[in-house]
């Protein structure tokens, strides 16, 4: 450390990247001197601050040289840990600028005094004034800003540490409160950091070449976007490093680069639901979990033929068990996700290797697979990349690569069938088998053969463990990988398990091992002295008693090779952030149109909607993960419909009504999944009945838009829509409407109707009109109540009749059916309650349910006919008639007259059917008789000539005629002392 | 004419009662029973109507339609019946008019509507001549009330004197009966019906 060099930095002043504003007073000391401008002054200057530099270098560094011995083949002067780092200071620090410096020059690091983005690979600062802190990359020029305690920690590390957890920590902060708006961030500028990242970190400069050589290589090849991809990335920073060291070039960096190239056209793409409108879309693209999803569909199609279980050649259809003892062999890839990556670049076999969406080293995407010797790092799935790339600086990472697996995993497929006939496919490379062996066969050797040809044909290795069943084969994979095999016989199975930690036994969770370890049960073996009785009060009765059998080894589930779908769905959590509903709602058709077309896919429909919504727990900041979801909780809410549905609009509607149910702030929205489950096969012939049914809900529902009477026929129409369900959900509702895009306009809409509508079908209305309904209908509600008193007498007989009208309904569940020429006897209203039928008098609405309730014994007891009474002449559903005389408050003799044509019923006068309607029938004729006796026996005297009129086309009219017309006799002979003439 | 009484009842009353005598000329006239040059024709309630010439006919039916006012407004008639019988006294026809007069009900229909129900009446029993049956030679007829109970005869005043208790014969068998028109409002309620013998009737 030298003390002069000390002094003269001081004296020149702290480096700043404004190092103009000092020299201004320099040039006169330099009149004579050679330097015609101030330009070539700086260059000399610096040029001479590098010499100084560089001997100070080489007469400080003799020290770190002996120290490190790593490192490829290179100068002298730029050996140690911080080769090819070249910092620069900005104002205080601590340690100060003048040691950093020194360290620098021990270490084979540069130190710049004057900042040039050409030159300077690192900011040191300890902080930051508040513009430079806003305007980070102006003062940045995309450089790494970092502490200096990274350069100490890294000194007394000897290695050179991830700078990532450096950042000065306002960087960070800045960064993630700009984290709504960074698409910008991912354009040119974040690449070409990353690059430089890239090409710290490197140490071995060999690789590069390879590296190089591999990416011309491929491109012939052509046909592989990613290799074509890779290649052209390479150029592109070929081009661009001229003011680098082409030595820094290494395989670290090549790789880097390749991977900022691909997120490049990934991630220019704008990268949440904000600002792609396809997101959707490009998420479950992009998405691995996506692939494993979606993998198993494909599976099935693919591999059908053997699924059906036409026999392969090693199948033995031997039915002697007694010679053959059934073995499972558990197949599973070794670290798939990399190795098939890999496969292609021998050379990094030995290397870390991960497999993740971004390569960006502090970036927060979550490493999916790491191959063994990434693992040795404590490389982890799921990790963070910053987090993986600080415990290996060196650490390859590898984009997915969906097409190879794809192919990968096919080849797998076809190999484990073709030497089994049972294969229970796990994942995409992850499979059951079982096999069947006669006695002395070695079951080691068929997973030996499999394993072998798995390797040759797809270069990447298998593990395989074999058992007297699934679990004990699961577990032997465990302590077969990697690429090896491991066999437990039966007579070693306790053996085995007796120091197997529980937390490996499939089922066993954080919860279930917290549990146990209380009872200090770590193992197996422990577990075994553990009564059945015991777990099963403990920890449930399922889970206790898969726990009593697992820890002996036991396990009956068998090998199946096809396992039934049970839900289909998409979900996405990443990325999800809304600015208005109008937002939420495109989200959520898009994932409609995703989750349509996998259900399209798979030709299933599904009779449960359920709609998962992540929202940001109170309290919780942005999440660490960029654009993640952070701490949330989970709200669900799943609605079944009878009808199952696969069409987006449909979803959609449910979807967006359901959404809505929460009522949440969208803005709080951090992922949404939608789910169908109760799966059921599409068939074209049921979808029409479907679509059939909902014109018929949807004609009867513009019809009670026009005729405010026809309220209880339309309501009767959609308790009709669900015959056989209790309740009248809205379900059929809904799917109805959505093959209907026009809606009645809102006027049109009877409200009482509305008011009466399951609260289901009411909120998908509600939705439809975007809410104006409910607004209507509370403000209605003001009114009424208002009004409620003063109207309340008048309606008294008006509800009569509606009430009797649904109390028909109630009665008559079936007469729907025989509508038309059945005469509802409008006063059906029995004595008692004890006659009401309750299970229908429950789905009956509330409002009315209570109306009829109240109305019910002193509308016996009155028995008391109006005039307008007679308009409750209900003919069944069948509307139009009862419109009529509801409406025109018309005489059954001019309905009779009107409808003559319809009242030609076709039931067989024989059937059950026929002769309810001809009790009702009489049973309303009846009534009608007493009403009318003591003031309208012209009425009734024109009813009875029609009736026999008309009896000579209906049987059923016939018999009406006949049975009636002694009472209307008699009756006559009682109040007028005769009959009526030419009936008799 | 009574014009005094302003009651509900009593506008209704007077209007049946108008309406009563017109019927009642009207049926006298479709019978035949006196030639027709007996009759003009005249327009009431906007319908053709015949009317009786002969003072004394016409005086007959005015004098005892109206000697029942007072009763009508009461509600106290139930039917006036005009009979038609044969030279045994025995009747061949009637024409039945059954009012009730509702008594509680205040508001009451308005003329104009009541008028066009009873026009209704008028026009139907135009053209119930097919339903009436022919008279044989010989025969008479007449007016009778049927009341719901007996008036008491020292409160009435002149015109009530007019009335008689009637002798006409009961026939042994119920009657048929052919609805021609009825109404059904308030107050009013009134129904006109033709009732003949039944068959077996005819034949003893």
């Amino acid at each position: 450390m030298s003390r002069s060099s000390g002094s003269s930095s001081r004296k020149r002043g702290r480096p700043s990247s404004k190092s103009g504003a000092t020299n201004p007073l320099k040039p006169p000391f330099f009149k004579s001197s050679p330097f015609s401008d101030f330009g070539s002054y700086m260059t000399e200057k610096n040029r001479k601050f590098r010499d100084q530099f560089e001997t100070d270098a080489s007469s400080s560094s003799h020290g770190a040289n002996l120290a490190i011995t790593d490192g490829g083949v290179s100068g002298v002067d730029s050996q140690g840990i911080f080769k090819g780092v070249a910092i620069f200071v900005d104002g205080f620090t601590v340690p100060p600028s003048q040691e950093l410096k020194n360290y620098m020059l021990k270490h084979g690091g540069k130190f710049v005094n004057y900042f040039s983005r050409h030159t300077v690979t690192h900011i040191i600062c300890s902080n930051l004034p508040d513009s430079k802190r806003k305007n980070l990359r102006a003062f940045s020029h995309g450089l790494p800003v970092v502490k200096p305690d990274w350069i100490a920690d890294s000194i007394a590390a000897n290695t050179l540490l991830s700078w990532v957890p450096y950042q000065l920590v306002e960087y960070a902060v800045t960064e993630t409160s700009k984290q709504l708006k960074l698409s910008a961030f991912f354009s040119e500028k974040g690449i070409s950091r990353s690059h430089h990242q890239g090409i710290l970190i490197q140490n071995e400069t060999s690789l590069s070449d390879k590296c190089k050589g591999e990416s011309t290589e491929l491109t012939p090849s052509g046909t592989d976007n990613f290799s074509q991809e890779n290649s052209q990335e390479s150029k592109h920073i070929d081009t661009n490093d001229e003011l680098k060291d082409v030595k820094s070039e290494s395989e670290e960096d090549c790789s880097t680069s390749y991977v900022a190239g691909k997120s490049s056209d990934h991630l220019n793409r704008p990268h949440s639901t904000l600002t792609d409108p396809n997101f959707v879309e490009n998420y479950f693209k992009y998405s691995r979990l996506h692939f494993i999803g979606t993998w198993r569909n494909r599976y099935r199609k693919r591999f059908s033929n053997f699924l059906s279980g036409t026999g392969s050649k090693n199948n033995n259809p031997n039915n002697d068990t007694e010679n053959l003892r059934r073995i499972v062999i558990h197949i599973d890839m070794d670290c798939f996700f990399v190795s098939v990556v890999i496969r292609i670049f021998p050379d990094l076999l030995d290397k870390p290797v991960a497999v993740c969406h971004s390569n960006n080293p502090k970036g927060t995407a979550e490493i999916s697979s790491a191959n063994y010797p990434a693992r040795s790092y404590g490389i982890k799935a799921g990790m963070f990349v910053r987090d993986a790339k600080a415990r290996c600086p060196h650490l390859i990472i590898f984009p997915y690569d969906f097409s190879a697996y794809e192919e990968v995993a096919d080849q797998f497929y076809s190999i484990l069938h073709k030497h089994c006939k049972k294969v229970q496919a796990v994942s995409c490379d992850e499979a059951f088998l079982a096999v069947s062996l006669s006695l002395n066969d070695n079951p080691e050797n068929i997973a030996e053969i499999i394993r072998k040809e798995i390797f040759e044909t797809t270069r990447c290795t298998a593990s395989a463990g074999i058992g007297e069943n699934m679990l004990l084969a699961r577990l032997a994979t465990k302590s077969a990988k990697p690429n090896g095999q491991c066999f437990i016989p039966l007579d070693k199975v306790n053996e085995y398990l007796d120091k197997l930690p529980i937390s490996a036994l499939p089922g066993v969770g954080y919860n279930v091992e917290e549990k146990l370890r209380m009872k200090e049960v770590e193992t197996c073996g422990q577990l075994r002295t553990i009564s059945k009785d015991v777990l099963q009060k403990d920890l449930g009765s399922k889970m206790g008693d898969m726990l009593w059998n697992y820890c002996r080894g036991i396990d009956h589930s068998a090998v199946e090779a096809v396992q039934e779908t049970k839900s289909i769905g998409a979900e996405v959590n990443w990325g999800v952030r809304f600015k208005d509903s109008k937002d939420s709602e495109n989200f959520l058709m898009n994932l409609c149109k995703e989750v349509s077309l996998r259900l399209h896919g798979c030709g299933v429909q599904g009779r449960t909607i359920t709609l998962k919504v992540k929202v940001r727990k109170k309290g919780a900041g942005e999440p660490v993960k960029y654009m993640g979801c952070g701490d949330c909780e989970t709200i669900s809410r799943s609605l079944t419909v009878p009808g199952a549905i696969n069409d987006v609009d449909s979803l959609h509607r449910i979807a967006k009504q359901t959404f809505a149910s929460f009522h949440l702030d969208v803005k709080e929205v951090r992922g949404v999944g939608l789910k169908l489950s109760r799966l059921e096969l599409a068939n074209p012939s049921r979808k029409g009945i479907e679509e059939s049914r909902l014109e018929l809900l949807f004609s009867s529902a513009t019809r009670k838009g026009k005729q405010p009477v026809e309220q209880s026929c339309s309501t009767n129409h959609s308790r009709e829509d669900a015959p056989s369900g209790a309740c009248p959900s809205s379900s059929s509702a809904v799917s109805q409407g959505s093959n209907i895009s026009e809606l009645p306009p809102l006027s049109h809409i009877d409200l009482d109707v509305v008011r009466n509508l399951p609260p289901e079908i009411f909120l998908e209305m509600n939705g439809l009109y975007k809410g104006e309904l409910r607004k209507i209908l509370e403000s209605q509600q003001q009114e009424k109540e208002y009004n409620s008193e003063s109207v309340e007498r008048k309606d008294c007989r008006q509800q009569d009749q509606e009430i009797s009208t649904r109390m028909q309904r109630v009665l008559e569940p079936s007469e729907a059916s025989c509508s038309k020429s059945n005469y509802c006897k409008s006063d059906l209203m029995p004595g008692s309650l004890s006659q009401v039928d309750f299970s229908i008098l429950e789905n009956l609405p509330d409002e009315v349910r209570t109306d009829i309730l109240k109305q019910l014994p002193p509308h016996r007891v009155e028995n008391q006919f109006s005039e307008s009474s007679k308009s409750n002449l209900s003919l069944g559903s069948h509307s139009k008639g009862f419109e009529m005389l509801r409406v025109q408050n018309c005489l059954l003799s001019e309905f009779l007259l009107s409808n003559a044509t319809f009242l030609t019923p076709n039931i067989n006068p024989s059937s059950e059917e026929w002769d309810a309607i001809v009790v009702n029938s009489c049973e309303f004729m009846k009534e009608y008789i007493r009403q009318k006796i003591e003031s309208d026996i012209e009425e009734l005297y024109n009813c009875f000539r029609l009736l026999k009129r008309l009896s000579s086309k209906s049987s059923l009219l016939l018999e009406l005629y006949d049975r009636t017309l002694p009472l209307l006799q008699a009756s006559i002979g009682e109040h007028y002392g005769g009959k009526i003439a030419s009936l008799v | 004419m009574d014009r005094k009484n302003q009651s509900p009842q009593g506008q209704t009353a007077k209007v049946v009662v108008e309406f009563l005598e017109v019927a009642i000329n009207c049926i006298v006239f479709l019978k035949g029973f006196y030639p027709s040059r007996a009759f003009e024709r005249r327009r009431y309630m906007n319908v053709v109507v015949n009317k009786a010439r002969h003072p004394q006919l016409a005086n007959y039916i005015h004098s005892s339609i109206f000697a029942l006012l007072p009763y009508i407004q009461k509600g106290l008639v139930k039917r006036v019946v005009v009979i038609f019988y044969g030279q045994d006294q025995v009747p061949l026809e009637k024409f039945v008019f059954k009012l009730t007069i509702g008594q509680s009900y205040q508001s009451s229909v308005s003329e104009a509507e009541l008028e066009f129900a009873l026009r209704a009446f008028l026009v139907k029993l135009n053209v119930s001549e097919t339903i009436a049956k022919p008279l044989p030679s010989g025969a008479n007829w007449e007016i009778t009330a049927n009341f719901r109970e007996l008036p008491s005869q020292e409160n009435e005043g002149e015109e009530a004197k007019l009335w008689v208790p009637t002798d006409t014969k009961q026939w042994m068998q119920p009657s048929e009966i052919t609805p021609i028109k009825s109404m059904d409002s308030n107050p009013l309620k009134l129904q006109l019906y033709m009732e003949h013998p039944s068959v077996t009737e005819q034949k003893v």
